[in-house]
């Protein structure tokens, strides 16, 4: 997850090339890099304390669990039932029969939230980007946001489980409506509810700085060229914009595919993600190999979707 | 016929008057170049032709049509902004042909027309670039082809060379102007550099505070300023504050630090019958300098202050009395005279060179 965020800082790094600030601190720490040791070795100094925090807490726990993904379960070995081996077993077993339901599974919930959540997110961004009036409007809509950003995933979760059970208040609503009750809880829908909700204030805030980087000239000599509203919209404002939108897309995706809490209490164990198998066999069952298995393939789901989508639009629209 | 009328304009950005009644008339074809300071309401007016800002009252005739009600990709106008606004993501080709795809033009007409565009603007084989490939006055003249592919009857441009270097800007004012006279567009140029205004222009009208100034060919806005403001604004000139009155049946001006200066007839009967305080404008290229009086009328003795050497011509800075000094050119015909500071010169103009202009 935090290698995603990376990913998509640099992401937000090419976007901002052209930011003469960045430019400028750019050539200021080349120059003090090539200058003397004694002006460098404060800057060393920092530099290694980042890289051996990285490795020893980031790194080679990671490189630990790529190794553990490997090796063989064994049960009943002392200890943590498993042997040094090189074994594909633990990815064959999660990616095919019911496990594979699981990985399904968890890239529909992250797919369907996020397309919802920047579908929903894209006009409310764009409202407080863009419009030049409506100032009350354009600071609730922000704060609300922020506000539902910053709430716990404790708090948010059980806020939906109160609403989405049978005496909730959305079933409530149902009755009243003349509607049949719906059964939210340990379903899907519950899980993509819970999240969308959370990623739209995430898709929002994420949308508005690119949307906001629009020239507005450009939608002007759009209208001028002879192209309504719409037409601008298709063709000027929307390519502009998608290098935020797949920024966050690719956010949104991300947290999704790895949320643990959501599915855990809004799943009521009917529904696992694969955060919640890999929870289940490291500290329930002690199946280490296949958990670092579906830890190592859900990282790489991350890094495959991250670089398909940049890859595409890198061709299709030279951004 | 008229290519473009507005009419009356009124516009308000709370209690700040942007347009004060502003009206003006384009002549079919014709270059009008608006001109005034930063903040004079010019790109407000632009805006309001193209329909982006609403004006709180007015009309606004393009060929004799009113389009005030509709809507900018309505009026049928070429713009052209001062940061080009080229769309970034589309190469050349695609931005000149951006208008008429609008349009739903064919495919083949499409092409043929860009392509014409692009050799009217010499930018032939630059097809396939994206803007950022391009330099400053490649990009100037991309937007220029894109206004004018679509035929617009009018062309608006807004500052479109205010972030070009010098040369360039010098190089593309003719090129502008020529393009314009090739196509025979009517344009409407807002430019807040006065020498923009004076070359390329068929007419100029000087905006100042949201009210038009002055509307006139560059020879008439430069020779006869109508105020204070135009004379200052176009060109530089040297102001004199003070009265008129009669000496021996001619009417003179006498400064306010007492020189007497003979002025020309041309905006007299006006000046005398309006209550406006008189002001006197010369332009110090029409000033001669000489070691020794000629016995003409407007012939001052002074000092030499300050000697600035610009080759084609050297500025002088003249103190006529303790509290006056005037500005001087002088064009170097044969080899510059050698003058010191302090060297005591005369100064003279004829009367039709001092010109009577209004305070405001």
């Amino acid at each position: 997850m935090s290698i995603g965020l990376q990913r998509i800082q640099g992401w937000f790094r090419k976007l901002s090339t052209y930011d003469s600030s960045a430019r400028a601190s750019m050539r200021l720490n080349s120059s003090a890099l090539s200058s003397t040791f004694r002006r460098r070795f404060p800057i060393l100094v920092v530099i290694a304390i980042a890289v051996v925090l990285f490795g020893f807490f980031y790194l080679a726990p990671l490189i630990l669990l790529l190794r553990t993904s490997f090796w063989k379960y064994s049960p009943g070995v002392i200890p943590g039932y498993m042997v040094p081996a090189f074994t594909l077993e633990n990815y064959f077993q999660a990616l095919t029969g019911t496990y594979y339901d699981y990985v399904i599974l968890t890239l529909r919930i992250g797919l369907v939230s996020t397309v919802a959540a920047v579908l929903t997110s894209y006009p409310v961004a764009y409202m407080i980007a863009r419009w030049k009036n409506h100032e009350t409007l354009k600071k609730v809509l922000l704060t609300t946001m922020i506000c539902s950003f910053l709430v716990g995933s404790m708090a948010r979760v059980f806020a939906w489980y109160s609403m989405l059970t049978g005496a909730g208040f959305v079933n409530a609503i149902l009755v009243l409506a003349g509607l049949q009750k719906i059964r939210f809880i340990g379903t899907e829908l519950a899980i993509e509810i819970c999240q969308t909700q959370y990623l739209i204030s995430l898709a929002t805030l994420s949308l508005i700085a690119p949307l906001k980087n629009i020239e507005p000239s450009l939608q002007e000599a759009s209208k001028s060229l002879g192209a309504d509203e719409v037409r601008t919209f298709i063709s000027v404002t929307l390519p502009l914009s998608l290098p935020g939108i797949v920024a966050a897309s690719l956010i949104c995706f991300a947290v999704t595919v790895s949320s643990f809490v959501t599915p855990m209490v809004l799943g009521a164990g009917g529904i696992l993600m694969v955060s919640n198998i890999v929870y289940t066999r490291f500290l329930e069952i002690s199946n280490y190999p296949l958990g670092s298995a579906f830890a190592v393939i859900l990282l790489l789901t991350s890094f495959v979707s991250m670089y398909v989508l940049e890859k595409l639009l890198l061709l299709r629209f030279r951004v | 016929m008229s290519g473009l009328d507005v009419v009356d304009i009124h516009v308000r950005y709370g209690p700040l008057k942007v347009l004060n009644g502003v009206s003006l008339s384009v002549e079919d074809g014709r270059f009008m170049t608006l001109l005034g300071p930063s903040g004079c309401g010019k790109t407000t007016l632009l805006r309001v032709i193209s329909g982006f800002s609403q004006p709180e009252r007015g009309e606004i005739y393009i060929k004799g049509e009113r389009v005030d009600q509709k809507p900018t990709y309505k009026r049928g106008i070429g713009l052209v902004f001062q940061n080009y606004a080229l769309f970034p993501h589309m190469t050349v080709f695609d931005n000149v042909a951006y208008g008429l795809k609008m349009r739903k033009l064919s495919r083949p007409d499409i092409a043929r027309r860009v392509k014409k565009v692009l050799e009217l603007i010499r930018l032939s084989g630059y097809e396939d670039r994206l803007p950022r490939q391009l330099s400053g006055g490649e990009q100037q003249r991309v937007a220029m082809a894109r206004a004018l592919v679509i035929e617009p009857k009018i062309l608006l441009l807004d500052e479109p060379l205010s972030n070009l270097d010098l040369k360039l800007r010098q190089h593309l004012r003719l090129e502008i102007k020529s393009i314009q006279s090739k196509t025979g567009v009517t344009t409407l140029y807002v430019t807040h550099d006065q020498m923009e205004a004076l070359v390329m222009s068929d007419n100029i009208a000087l905006l100042k505070n949201g009210i038009i100034q002055q509307v006139g060919t560059p020879t008439e806005i430069y020779e006869q300023p109508i105020n204070r403001f135009v004379a200052g604004f176009v060109g530089e000139g040297n102001i004199f504050e003070g009265k008129l009155f009669q000496q021996e049946g001619s009417v003179v001006f006498l400064t306010d630090d007492e020189l007497t200066i003979h002025v020309s007839e041309d905006r007299l009967t006006r000046i005398i019958h309006s209550d406006e305080k008189p002001v006197l404008c010369v332009r110090p290229e029409k000033i001669s300098i000489s070691e020794k009086s000629e016995g003409y009328v407007n012939t001052f003795q002074g000092e030499i202050e300050e000697i600035v050497y610009e080759g084609a011509t050297v500025r002088y800075s003249v103190s006529l009395t303790p509290s006056r000094t005037i500005l001087v050119i002088e064009q170097v015909v044969e080899r510059a005279p050698m003058r010191a500071l302090g060297d005591r010169v005369y100064v003279h103009w004829s009367p039709k060179n001092s010109g009577l202009v209004s305070e405001t």
